[in-house]
């Protein structure tokens, strides 16, 4: 193994100063690593054995939240994890460590490592229907889960159960589907982590497209001896955004020729790729920035009324009680009609006056679609201002249950009695200002630059625009009042 | 460019002028404020005093033990059902802090959540100032993007 001085420079450069991209796959430990057919297994073993311990504490610990590892470790360390961290600079880097669809590959593979000679996947192996091969049910998916996240977040016994469901329906449709159906229609996660990945830093991407042109065989999805193929549903010959790239590499695994490269490059790039844009995925931008200032609002807002109408089963001896359903329901309307309805409709009456203000023969569909991914940047930056206090506040949780996960007195590592300690909270308010803003800065820089896809002349472009900066600067404004106001 | 240059200098100059401006000088006060801590909520949830005010706060619960911290203030206290806790403070910093349950109450702990916001002269100018910057930001980033990097991609 040896880095060469120019991968160095070229890395720093990508990566700092975003100049270009620079291949990772260069440095030859990352590539024998990444094409080692025990990478993915080996990988997501580790944490295979955090799911289970996660699903038992989740079933059998304490039944308060911040005395429970499966609610420390999934909603405060995993999630601040996910969505600041790995997101933004590694795509969907957490896809190809998540054990959730490993049971269903594993069975179709028969195996966990080595691709068998005369491989033939267990299962029916059917194709997912046509008129689902979209990203509405993990918007449905997901907006279910959010509606009862107050219980998720904090009652251990959910988040187990919710765990332990997501593995077994991945499992099933394992045996009746091909390959990652379950990841790539399905996981409520997922959706979400294809649409911030456009964000992302990284991309798994073709160095020449000619050359697959000219390459019949296509191993990259077909496989061959030593890799099974895209289970995606992914041809990276074609491939332009990360949306559905869950970075398991079994395309560098396969391809003959070398032709396949994991770039560092500039945030946001994906945005501007003008394939793949549709309403699902804009629905997608919406329900996250609503779900992202709701979740602020309910969270870690004064309101405590808000709070009570969440926690429909509430009851002052941790256990469940129905309580208040009515008000659930006012609450779940809320989620609802707001991700679903207000924010999309005013978004479109923003839309709207991008149309009238540039005078553009464009239908007011392909505007409202194309514009609403400018809002990528600004809702992840909202998801990491959110999740900024609950690791510098709450961090002492997850060091108590890493000793003892259960909350049944344990104190494995010592670290039990560490006491509750934020980390500067008086100052979380003003990181969360500049994280919004740092994202609003990528969304007019973006935005103005979807703008420019449409309009030919530069004033065009701006008038068309000038709706679009004043939906981005209100909502950052409105965040900023949640934050400091 | 020159036109946008005199637009940012004027846009940043009105934001000073507005904020500058705007803020009165109130006198300090004491204020006694009674608060109630429950399963997961301080009542009130908000509490807006001015800059320089000596704020005593009066902290009971009504179900169980709470904990009463406030971000920045160096406040931590134990409330326990039946006691009232008493705690004196000037309100020397501006801005917004939150005031959490230090002690494990339940389910929803994590999330028992109030304000104390200080103001100077009835106004909240970390908000007024976070606004103006976004708004600059904002205005001025589409301004430079727009000179700078245009293309024709349509």
């Amino acid at each position: 193994m040896s880095i060469k001085l120019s991968q160095i420079k070229g890395f720093l450069n990508s990566f700092l100063l975003h100049k270009g991209t620079f291949d990772l796959l260069q440095i030859d430990l990352i590539k024998r690593l990444v094409k080692h057919r025990a990478f993915q297994f080996a990988v997501i073993l580790p944490n295979l054995f955090f799911f289970w311990l996660i699903i038992l504490t989740g079933f059998f610990g304490s039944p308060v939240g911040n005395m429970n590892l499966s609610i420390t470790f999934v909603w405060m360390l995993w999630w601040f994890a996910l969505i600041a961290l790995l997101v933004p600079l590694f795509s969907r880097l957490w896809c190809t460590i998540c054990p959730i669809p490993s049971f269903g590959e594993w069975m179709q593979r028969k195996g966990f490592i080595r691709k068998k000679e005369d491989y033939k996947p267990l299962g029916f192996n059917k194709s997912w229907p046509v008129r689902f091969r979209n990203i509405w049910l993990q918007n449905l998916g997901f907006l279910i889960l959010a509606t009862f996240s107050v219980l998720l977040v904090t009652r251990p016994i959910v988040t187990g159960i919710i765990l332990a469901i997501l593995i077994i329906l991945a499992s099933v449709l394992a045996i009746f589907y091909a390959k990652r159906v379950f990841c790539r229609y399905i996981c409520p996660v997922g959706g979400f982590l294809g649409l911030f990945s456009m964000f992302s830093s990284i991309e798994l991407r073709v160095k020449k497209k000619e050359l697959c042109v000219h390459h019949f065989s296509k191993e990259c999805i077909k496989g061959c001896e030593t890799s099974y193929g895209c289970p995606w549903f992914e041809y990276p010959g074609s491939m332009e955004r990360n949306n559905f790239c869950g970075l398991c590499f079994e395309c560098v695994k396969a391809c003959p020729f070398n032709n396949i490269a994991l770039n560092l490059r500039s945030f946001g790039k994906d945005i501007l790729a003008k394939v793949g844009r549709s309403l699902d995925e804009a629905w997608k931008a919406f329900i996250m920035l609503t779900l992202a200032i709701l979740y602020i609002l309910v969270m870690q807002g004064p309101w405590g009324w808000i709070r009570d109408l969440a926690n429909v089963f509430y009851s002052p001896s941790y256990g469940f009680a129905l309580n208040g359903i009515e008000g659930f329901l006012l609450y779940a309307g809320l989620f609802w009609g707001t991700s679903l309805g207000l924010t999309p409709v005013t978004f479109l009456g923003f839309s709207y006056l991008s149309k009238a203000f540039s005078k553009a023969s464009l239908p007011l569909r392909r505007l409202f679609i194309d514009f609403s991914y400018e809002l990528i940047p600004l809702a992840l930056g909202a998801w990491i201002a959110f999740s900024i206090p609950i690791i510098m506040v709450n961090w002492s949780y997850i060091v108590n249950t890493l000793s003892d996960p259960f909350g049944w007195g344990w104190n494995l590592f010592g670290t039990k009695e560490i006491p509750w300690t934020p980390i500067t909270p008086e100052f979380i308010p003003y990181l969360q200002v500049l994280i919004v803003t740092i994202g609003l800065f990528y969304s007019i820089k973006l935005g103005f630059k979807l703008s420019s896809q449409h309009f030919l002349e530069k004033n065009l472009a701006l008038r068309a625009f000038i709706p679009q900066l004043a939906f981005l600067i209100g909502t950052s404004i409105l965040l900023a009042w949640l934050f400091v106001g | 460019m020159k036109k946008i240059s005199h637009y940012i200098l004027f846009s940043i100059l009105f934001s000073l002028i507005l904020i500058i401006g705007i803020g009165n000088v109130y006198a300090s006060q004491s204020r006694v404020i009674d608060i109630r801590a429950s399963q997961f909520k301080f009542e009130p949830g908000r509490i807006i005093v001015n800059q320089g005010d000596t704020v005593t706060f009066k902290v009971k619960t009504s179900d169980v033990t709470h904990g009463f911290y406030i971000d920045g203030y160096n406040v931590d206290k134990e409330v326990r059902r039946g006691d009232e806790v008493t705690v004196t403070i000037v309100a020397d910093k501006v801005g917004k802090f939150k005031i959490r349950c230090s002690i494990t109450c339940g389910a929803l702990h994590p999330f028992m959540i109030g304000e104390f916001i200080v103001e100077q002269g009835g106004v909240n100018y970390v908000f007024l100032s976070s606004a103006v910057g976004i708004i600059l930001v904002g205005v001025s980033t589409l301004l430079f993007i727009w000179r700078r990097d245009y293309e024709y991609q349509a």
